[in-house]
């Protein structure tokens, strides 16, 4: 995965509605059809990094099932770092793809 | 990152503190909830359930290592691990007191030598003067070619010049001295300051009571005065019910308008007893040449002092031009305020605090070498840390933290020694430093303290972290013994370098300190030109008010003469215009016929003063050739002089100069020709040590041919204490002039010991520093030789099983002490000769790089060093050789 657009993807996941860390496990799996692979473990390191940034916060909640689970959603400082990150991503990925579709010139 | 940041993430970081449990709990509680919906995925999918969980556990890839990972993310780790190095440093320190307790000592000294001159720094230099804005002030003086004076002042009308062209200068006040006499039960004369209007709010001062000046009171017949806080407060009583009260001066009336607050004294102005307006007559207007007021202006925001004084060279220089026959030769100068009133204490407080910053790193290497052998001993125990899985910057840690505790403590007993000893500090420190009194242990102070502690901790922390940490584990382990193994010498080389750089300190400090004791000894040596001992000096003032001529004066200095020498216990009485050791000086320019014979001569300066008969015989100033002068030498017969040695040398080669023609009389435009009847032995002024070269040309003239007369020194010799006499002399200048002040009694004992006051505590001072880190030096080779020895035990013990006799092994290790004893010396000399320049103002007779200072402290600290080895090297000696090789 490109460094840094980790981070990204879990508040853009976090962004749509709060959930628990394994549903952000399941959600990244089945939006990006499995080419994104992310292991189990380096997902709740990173959620805990971005928790302790102050970019998503954590609550805890008994799910339909009566389970009690660690719910994250996003901070308000979360949502700003988010469209940050996007803009960047956006500026990088339209730069790539530029240098990437350059064609040889005839001569 | 900013506040809204931490409204998120300082409650987390709390709780990762102080609720740990809580979060490891729900840390758990989180990864298993994750493993048990995995599972329960992979069941779903027809897994059997323990596939399925092993599976979820993989996929975690460890779940404690991950747990870690996150806890990391929490950047609390570190203070928990400081938190615990602290308790385990502060255990192991107790567990060595005397270890311990050397090191904080040692530190304490250092530190607190430091303390103590920056808390002198700080109030006397650091702090801002207490006026508005006080970087924007100038004080503005002016300099002549012909004259050896760096701050004289303006005249009226180039002020005035200077006010209307002067873009850079906001504003600028005048103020002058002008001494009154206050009418109280006893005629009193005091110091004060005649001031332009502007001149306290130029300055941002208000009164306490009542007002400052207005327009009003700078019109001429206006009587408005300003009390002088202390003035008020002793003379007055603090009464504010003194404003419009009238009080006497100089005869007559003047109303007080208004009481200034108490201010540090600073030797400014703002000091005086008095303030009156200064009312310039029209004549003082307009006289070019009178170059008597003082000027302080306020810089235009924003421009620099520099820039200032390059308009004021423009302006001197136009001014120069237009008034050629007055303002040639003359130039203005812009200096800080700051610095004006500041800059003489700078050169000995940076000298006091360099020398304290040395014994600081003396005590610093000292501690360096008391936590290397240490951690030598504790090798062990750190190797074992290092095997069960500490980090080498653990590791590091641990040292520094305990060589942060022992200066934190050494610290805290060093601030509150300075609490202790501020008061005999401010009694110790050379009394003409401005705002001594103001002295005090503050928050700067103890902000200071702290950052020199941990500078301390860290100085002190870096060659014992380094060296004792670097474990070969299984090595370290396997060895057992005390003896000196091949590892330890990048240890050794490190601590005997250690040893070579405190040798070298204490060196400076020695040399520092020998010079100035020197220059003391050739200042108490100095021959004075008189006998200083049972001379008592009374200053008697003659103001217009009282004395509107010259006549009277003189015939009120006659009577007082006669009445003083036909007092019991009075030996010999003299008057003079100033005296030697007076504070002030007199100048006066002259002439000799082959000077005048010149076609293009200048006039001659010169020490001068005019006498009363019997003032060299009063004084015990030889007279070498001719006569003193007579109570026939009066005004009408012709002019008579007597030169010392030193004018009749310089311009007449020989003192052989009784007749020979002479003058310091050109009113008329012509040389006023005059003799010379006598040659004086040359004396010594008060600022005699400001003077690098000899004596200066000196001029006497009869006291009663005098031209004009401001006020005279008394000098009378008793038979017995000087002191005693003042009262009964008193008692007798009111008998013939009740209305008379008489001011500055002293004997001229109390006025060399004044003067000689700020070498004395300079010497005093750096002596103390010396002896500190001389101390500490000898401390630090003992120590070391005493280790080296202990490492040695064995091999010494081999040396003398093969036949080495006892003294064969004494030579050996003071030989050893005595090489790097000797290292340090010629470090230390060298950085010496470079260092000593610094101080060669503050010294008087001796050069800074005087050879017999350099010889004496080399061989001082060879003899010091020998004797610290001498211990050790007879412990080696008294080895014996069985016990030796069974050391093991």
């Amino acid at each position: 995965m490109v460094q840094g657009t980790l981070d990204m993807l879990l508040l853009k996941i976090l962004a749509l509605e709060p959930m628990n860390g394994f549903a952000v496990s399941q959600r990244l799996k089945q939006v990006s059809g499995d080419v994104l692979q992310m292991s189990d473990g380096s997902l709740y390191p990173a959620l805990h990094k971005l928790e302790q940034e102050g970019w998503i916060t954590a609550e805890w909640m008994t799910s339909a099932k009566g389970r009690r689970a660690k719910y994250y959603s996003l901070t308000r400082l979360g949502r700003r770092q988010l469209e940050k990150e996007t803009d960047n991503w956006g500026r990088l990925s339209d730069a790539i793809s530029r240098v990437v579709k350059l064609k040889l010139k005839e001569t | 990152m900013r506040p809204e940041h931490w409204v998120y993430t300082i409650p987390l970081r709390l709780r990762s503190l102080f609720r740990r449990k809580q979060a490891d709990q729900e840390l758990d509680d989180e990864m298993s909830d994750h493993v048990e919906l995995r599972t329960e995925e992979y069941v779903s999918k027809g897994l059997a359930v323990e596939e399925a969980r092993r599976r979820a556990l993989l996929e975690i890839g460890g779940v404690e290592k991950r747990k870690e990972e996150c806890r990391d993310t929490r950047h609390v780790t570190w203070i928990r691990d400081l938190a615990r190095d602290l308790r385990y440093g502060v255990r192991m320190l107790r567990k060595s007191p005397s270890f311990t307790a050397v090191a904080v000592l040692t530190l304490a000294l250092g530190i607190g030598a430091n303390t103590a001159i920056f808390s002198v720094v700080n109030s006397v230099l650091l702090q801002s003067l207490p006026f508005s804005h006080p970087s924007e002030l100038l004080d503005i003086s002016a300099r002549s070619t012909y004259f050896d004076f760096t701050n004289l002042g303006l005249s009226l009308p180039d002020i005035a010049d200077l006010q209307q062209s002067s873009q850079s200068l906001a504003a600028l006040a005048v103020y002058q001295d002008s001494p009154k006499e206050l009418a109280l039960d006893k005629p009193q004369r005091l110091e004060a300051t005649a001031v332009s209007k502007d001149f306290f709010l130029l300055l941002g001062l208000r009164s306490i009571h009542g007002r400052t000046f207005t327009s009003e009171d700078m019109q001429p017949g206006s009587h408005s005065v300003i009390l002088g806080y202390s003035l008020w407060r002793d003379t007055f009583g603090a009464d504010a019910t003194i404003l419009g009260r009238s009080i006497t001066l100089d005869g007559q009336p003047h109303t007080v308008i208004g009481v200034m607050p108490a201010e540090p004294a600073l030797g400014f102005a703002t000091d005086s007893k008095l303030f009156i307006p200064l009312i310039p007559t029209e004549d003082q207007l307009a006289e070019r040449g009178n170059h008597a007021y003082s000027v302080v202006a306020r810089l235009r925001p924003h421009t620099s002092a520099a820039r200032a004084q390059s308009e004021l060279d423009t302006i001197s220089a136009r001014l120069a031009s237009a008034y050629p026959d007055v303002d040639q030769g003359w130039s203005i100068h812009a200096t800080p305020l700051k610095q004006y009133l500041l800059g003489d204490a700078r050169t000995p407080l940076a000298t006091l605090l360099c020398a304290a910053g040395f014994v600081l790193m003396i005590a610093c290497a000292n501690v360096s070498n008391l936590f290397l052998a240490r951690g030598w001993a504790r090798r062990r125990e750190f190797t074992i840390r290092a095997a069960m899985g500490a980090s080498r910057s653990v590791l590091i840690r641990q040292v520094a933290v305990e060589s942060l505790v022992v200066a934190v403590a050494g610290g805290a007993f060093a601030f509150a020694f300075a609490m202790l000893t501020v008061q005999t500090l401010r009694s110790t420190l050379p009394p003409e430093i401005p705002r001594l009194q103001e002295i005090r242990i503050d928050s700067y102070v103890a902000w200071f303290t702290v950052g020199t502690s941990l500078l301390a901790a860290l100085v002190s922390a870096v060659a014992p972290a380094l060296l004792s940490t670097d474990g070969d584990l299984s090595f370290a382990i396997r060895e057992t013994s005390t003896s000196a193994p091949a590892r330890g010498s990048g240890h050794n080389f490190l601590r005997q370098l250690l040893v070579v750089g405190e040798v070298a300190l204490a060196c400076i400090l020695l040399i520092g300190a020998t010079l100035a004791l020197r220059s003391f000894g050739q200042i108490l040596r100095l021959d004075l030109g008189f006998q200083p001992e049972h001379l008592l000096t009374l200053r008697l003032d003659f103001p217009n008010f009282r004395f509107a001529s010259t006549e009277p004066a003189i015939v009120f200095v006659r009577q007082v003469l006669e009445s003083t020498r036909a007092t019991p216990g009075v030996t010999a009485a003299s008057a003079g215009l100033v005296f030697p050791m007076a504070d002030e000086v007199g100048e006066t320019t002259f002439e000799t016929e082959a000077i005048a014979a010149e076609p293009k001569h200048a006039q001659q300066s010169a020490l001068g003063n005019r006498v009363a008969p019997d003032f060299f015989r009063t004084l015990g100033i030889p007279l070498l050739a001719g006569r003193d002068f007579t109570d026939a030498d009066i005004k009408g017969n012709s002019p008579v002089f007597v030169v010392n040695a030193t004018l009749a040398k310089k311009y007449f080669g020989s003192t052989d100069v009784i007749g020979k023609r002479f003058s310091t009389d050109f009113s008329l435009g012509h040389p006023v020709w005059g003799q010379i009847v006598g040659v004086a032995g040359n004396v010594r002024e008060a600022n005699h040590f400001d003077l690098q070269d000899d004596f200066k040309p000196q001029i006497y003239a009869p006291f009663y041919q005098t031209p004009r007369i401001f006020g005279v020194y008394l000098v009378v010799r008793s038979a017995g204490d000087p002191s005693a006499l003042a009262p009964a002399l008193e008692e007798r200048i009111w008998s013939i002039d009740k209305n008379q002040p008489v001011t500055a009694v002293a004997t001229l004992d109390q006025r060399i010991a004044e003067v000689n006051a700020s070498p004395r505590s300079q010497t005093f001072l750096l002596g103390i520093f010396a002896a500190l880190g001389l101390l500490l030096a000898l401390i630090g080779v003992y120590g070391v030789m005493s280790y080296l020895v202990g490492l040695q035990t064995r091999e010494i013990g081999i040396r003398m099983a093969l036949g080495a006799d006892r003294g064969g092994i004494l030579h050996l290790v003071i030989v050893h002490g005595l090489k790097l004893t000797l290292c340090g010396i010629f470090a230390g000399i060298v950085i010496g000769l470079a260092l000593t320049r610094f101080m060669s103002s503050l010294l008087f007779g001796v050069s800074a790089t005087d050879p017999l200072t350099y010889v004496t402290v080399a061989l001082l600290l060879l003899v010091v060093a020998t004797a610290a080895c001498w211990i050790p090297a007879r412990r080696a000696a008294r080895v014996d050789p069985m016990v030796a090789l069974r050391y093991e």
